[in-house]
């Protein structure tokens, strides 16, 4: 019940915002906002708490409110895996809206509001019709944030708007037949007369062949297509660029991990559905599309520049990370096998909170240096470390926690899935442990590619010298305190729940268990996993630990030797070419870091590289331009879609605008309707 | 009681001897190698010992900051050492147990090894300058090629781990598998651990910059790949990135020594001799290296991390093959 206030508050005061942005302009307008925002907050806080009641308690809450439609229902229901996700979405929301409260305007406000219900009713909603319409309004609110705010120098205007929409509508399609057919599996019965749709309900027995590999596509489509899932990613790059930092943090903070939540509950429901044969295909295919997205990810964050576009590229990578543990823990089903199974999931959950965590950190962090410095651009930034220090830690440690750095969070999640191949290598059968040992050799592929690019990122972008002197202004005693606050906070959760890990691992527990019941393992997590589980985080601790301790100690001894030296400053060293100051234009800029890497990657991003003709010596001022688009969205979205195009536009005469025309397609629409009720 | 205090002695003496042999022995076989270089050019070189003075030396000297450095510049010498020193605890020395183990810890050293490199790459990046910038981009463009060779390399010494599990135990752990080999091992697992010490030697002259990657004496900045990343360090902060890259050199080859020649003595002060003498063997090896042929042209050191990945990937299978986990498939 409490939830359900909660909710209606947060939609009520987000829609009165909307309201305040369009229509109200009296003096009482600050104070109106102060209201409905603090409204929000604190529904935001019920909220966390009752995820928090019921992540303890470890037993769902179901419960049913009204409903005004002929068909659906408004019924619930709150495991102790969405509880997990209640309250990871409500903290980073608020965390969102707190570093958003002063400078954004009262529409985007009013979107992030209506936003955190309408996500919460999408991992509640037991009815489809009640899913669907929360998911529309999550989309919907997303539309805010690409009215077209990219920077000066960007040339997008539009395009992400039109990227963002067309995505949405196609994973809404797929939803909108994938659902209501799991519903009619799992026993729902519905007809003309309405009624609820529940698309939770037990399978039975296998679906056929053509029913349950179709259903599989269209699930991994509509929810994988916000997630970022290869091959439905290819929104990434122009919405990331069009929008501003604050909708990477709640795109990528919170939709897509709302999403790949669904995805992988929907696909553990579905196990029934496959049945025993069919299981380890599903695991090789999403192990696959896993190392598949990753690679995707990496390959479109080596080739931009832009902050937000390798942020938007980044958080492709872990989702193919995550999609990886969920294939070896769908093959730990299939064998039974359910050690490995537990170090998948483990990895798999504690993953999706270190992945919010790092990514809406980095996101904010990237939001305070565009405020200051109006640009993203690598080859424009430079020496921000000195200017934001706050600003360049909280970037710095979601940098080197993505890149898997111990003792960062990420690396302790990574670390449980990466154990669960090694015991897959052999526990899985053959074909399974060869997928395994080859998920591994990418595992590490993908990590020292993440590395590279995340040194390249707070490498250029924040040390070194400033590149321009719009890098060169930047202050970060311009950001507001709460800013300030939250950067401090998240650099801490992460470097905590790096060294004491054991902390996410109470998080995650009960989510854990949940999805091993639900695959077939009634027991949950064995004695045996959760000895292991702990055992391996503990070390985890004590390695990092001990790491503090040598850099204390070291840095101690340094000390006491520069206490007895003279320590001076000057240039950096110039190797004889006689710099009078730093050469700031001189330093390596990211189209040089990353070519040794891009080059491999140049074909599949259709990276071309626009360098002028030096025709004399002492050349004007020039620019070297890229350009880079997605392989997938160059090499197949793009033909179909032209070809689709040319086809389509011979239907334009039905738009002609002709009333006769109109009246006549109404008539036949409301035959067909008859037809089919008559039918039925 | 007795047995109890007795056990408590010797390992005790055990630790003591591997924390010896972690942090004072890493700079005499970078010594040896100088030496060994000097000798093969006919020149008389300097002692072993000198990379200890050298140290002295530089510990005992101040230091120049550039004005574009912060605080990732001051702790990325520190990281270094630390990551180092760390990596070195988890590897199994002289025929004692590693004194971190558990199941898991080879991706525990494979990413604390990572660290280190990080702290260098950042480093060079806030110095502001366009050849540490060139040097950062190779050292993290090759670290990442080299990644999957060095997880197949883990996958291979694990399965090895798991080939007896009466003798070796179950843990996907360094020591699980290392500190329990014997040369009997060969006889059984030759030809995977054959192509896999190969895929390791390649791995450890990339991962210490030596020849045919990097060359680690030369003063041409274009050409470089460690040295230039840490051309602006110096006094304390440089005898500490020197120290730390022998330090991981040493943690490279007491991997690689443990595997080539795995025998076990009655005696640990032999096992400790034996072990000397095998990162003195292998110091030899990356010697004869250096001295036989020239450093690569950057855009074929690729093809060779490709070849190193192949054998590591051989030796995975054929370890497969030898564990009988083709067994039953339809020929």
């Amino acid at each position: 019940m409490i939830i359900q206030v909660a909710w209606s508050i947060s939609f009520i005061a987000g829609l009165s915002l909307i309201a305040l942005s369009i229509f109200a302009n009296t003096a009482l307008r600050p104070q109106l906002r102060r209201i409905l925002l603090s409204a929000a907050a604190a529904s935001m806080v019920m909220a966390a708490v009752v995820s928090v009641r019921t992540l303890a308690s470890g037993s769902a809450v179901e419960f049913t409110g009204p409903w005004f439609l002929p068909i659906g229902s408004c019924a619930m229901r709150i495991g102790v895996s969405e509880a997990m996700m209640l309250l990871l979405v409500n903290l980073f929301g608020g965390l969102i809206l707190a570093s958003l409260w002063r400078e954004e305007s009262e529409l985007d406000l009013g979107a992030l509001i209506v936003l955190i219900p309408a996500l919460g009713v999408c991992l509640a909603a037991r009815d489809v019709i009640l899913f669907l319409i929360a998911w529309e309004t999550m989309a919907l609110c997303g539309v805010v944030w690409q009215r077209g705010r990219s920077l000066p120098e960007d040339h997008y205007f539009g395009h992400g708007l039109w990227a963002y929409l067309a995505s949405a509508n196609l994973a809404t399609g797929c939803l909108m037949v994938a659902l209501p057919l799991l519903a009619k599996l799992g026993g729902a019965e519905f007809g003309p007369a309405g009624g609820p749709l529940l698309w939770d309900g037990h399978f039975a027995s296998e679906a056929n062949p053509v029913t349950a590999w179709g259903l599989v596509f269209l699930v991994l489509a509509g929810f994988g297509t916000k997630a970022g899932l290869f091959p439905f990613h290819v929104w990434i790059r122009t919405v990331y660029r069009n929008a501003p930092a604050h909708f990477g943090a709640i795109s990528s903070g919170l939709m897509a991990k709302v999403s790949l939540f669904l995805l992988i509950r929907t696909l553990i429901r579905m196990i029934p559905l496959l049945g025993p044969e069919r299981l380890p295909w599903l695991a090789g295919l999403l192990m696959l599309i896993g190392m598949a997205t990753g690679l995707a990810g990496l390959a479109g964050a080596l080739t931009s520049a832009r902050i937000k576009v390798i942020l938007g590229y980044s958080s492709m990578e872990n989702v193919g990370i995550i999609l990886i543990g969920t294939g070896l823990a769908f093959w730990g089903v299939a064998r039974e096998a359910w050690v490995v199974t537990t170090f998948a999931f483990v990895g798999v959950w504690f993953h999706i909170l270190n992945h919010m965590l790092a990514k809406t950190c980095l996101f904010l962090a990237s939001r305070n240096i565009i405020q200051q410095s109006s640009t993203d651009d690598l080859a424009r930034l430079g020496g921000l470390h000195l200017r934001m220090p706050v600003t360049a830690a909280a970037f710095g440690a979601g940098a080197l926690a993505l890149s898997a750095m111990v003792p960062l969070n990420a690396f302790n999640s990574e670390l449980m899935i990466y154990d669960g191949l090694f015991r897959g290598v052999l526990a899985l059968g053959p074909v399974g442990r060869d997928l395994a040992i080859v998920a591994i050799a990418v595992l590490g592929l993908m990590g020292g590619l993440a590395a590279a690019c995340f040194t390249g990122v707070w490498g250029l972008g924040f040390l070194g010298n400033p590149r321009t002197a719009a890098a060169e202004k930047v202050s970060e005693a311009e950001l507001s305190p709460e800013n300030r606050w939250i950067a401090k906070f998240m650099t801490f959760a992460i470097i905590v729940l790096g060294i004491l890990p054991i902390l996410g691992y109470f998080v995650v527990r009960r989510a854990v268990a949940e999805s091993l019941v639900n695959s077939g393992y009634a027991e949950g997590i064995s004695r045996q996993a959760d000895s292991d589980v702990r055992s391996l985080l503990l070390w985890l601790s004590l390695v990092a630990s001990l790491l503090f301790m040598l850099l204390l100690g070291l840095k101690r001894w340094r000390d006491r030797r520069l206490n007895a030296a003279t320590i001076d400053s000057g240039l950096t060293w110039d190797c004889g070419f006689g710099y009078t100051d730093s050469f700031a234009r001189g330093q390596y800029g990211p189209l040089s870091y990353f070519d040794p890497l891009s080059a491999y990657v140049s074909k599949w991003t259709w990276q071309k590289v626009h360098r002028p003709e030096i025709r004399e010596p002492f050349p004007a001022k020039m620019r070297v331009r890229i350009e880079s688009v997605d392989g997938m969205l160059h090499y197949v979205y793009d033909p179909i879609f032209r070809f689709v195009g040319k086809y389509m536009s011979r239907l334009r005469w039905i738009q002609a605008g002709s009333i006769q025309l109109y009246l006549a397609m109404m008539a036949l629409t409301l035959v067909a309707m008859l037809a089919w009720v008559a039918v039925l | 009681m007795m047995a109890e205090f007795a056990w408590l002695a010797e390992t005790l003496m055990q630790r003591t001897i591997q924390m010896f042999i972690l942090i004072v022995l890493p700079p005499m076989f970078i010594g040896i190698i100088v030496k060994l270089k000097a000798v093969a050019a006919g020149r008389k070189g300097p002692p072993i010992w000198q990379p200890y003075l050298d140290l002295a030396r530089l510990s005992r000297k101040g230091v120049v900051y550039s004005t574009a450095t912060g605080q990732v510049f001051r702790w990325a010498p520190l990281l270094v050492v630390a990551s180092s020193i760390t990596a070195g605890l988890i590897v199994p020395m002289a025929g004692f147990t590693a004194p971190i183990h558990f199941s898991g810890d080879l991706i525990v050293f494979a990413y604390v090894l990572a660290l280190g490199r990080l702290a260098i790459i950042l480093a060079s990046l806030d110095t502001g300058s366009a050849f540490e910038g060139m040097g950062a981009s190779r050292e993290a463009s090759f670290a990442a090629l080299a990644e999957p060779t060095m997880f197949l390399i883990l996958v291979s010494l694990g399965l090895l781990g798991h080939a007896d599990p009466h003798k070796f135990g179950v843990e996907w752990s360094l020591t699980g598998t290392l500190a329990q080999m014997e040369m009997i091992t060969w006889a059984h697992y030759g030809p995977a651990l054959l192509p896999l010490s190969f895929a390791l030697f390649v791995l450890i002259l990339l991962e210490n910059s030596r020849v045919p990657f990097d060359d680690p004496t030369t003063h041409l900045e274009l050409t470089m790949i460690h040295e230039v990343m840490i051309l602006d360090h110096s006094g304390p902060d440089l005898a500490l990135m020197e120290y730390g890259a022998a330090v991981k050199l040493l943690v490279f080859q007491s991997l690689l020594g443990r595997i080539i020649f795995p025998h076990h003595f009655e005696s640990q002060w032999a096992d400790v001799v034996t072990f000397v003498i095998k990162i003195g063997v292998l110091s030899v090896c990356v010697t004869a290296v250096e001295v036989g042929m020239a450093r690569l042209k950057m855009n074929r050191i690729p093809g060779i991390l490709l070849g190193a990945f192949i054998l590591a990937a051989l030796s995975v299978v054929v370890m497969l093959v030898e564990m009988g986990e083709f067994r039953g498939l339809p020929s």
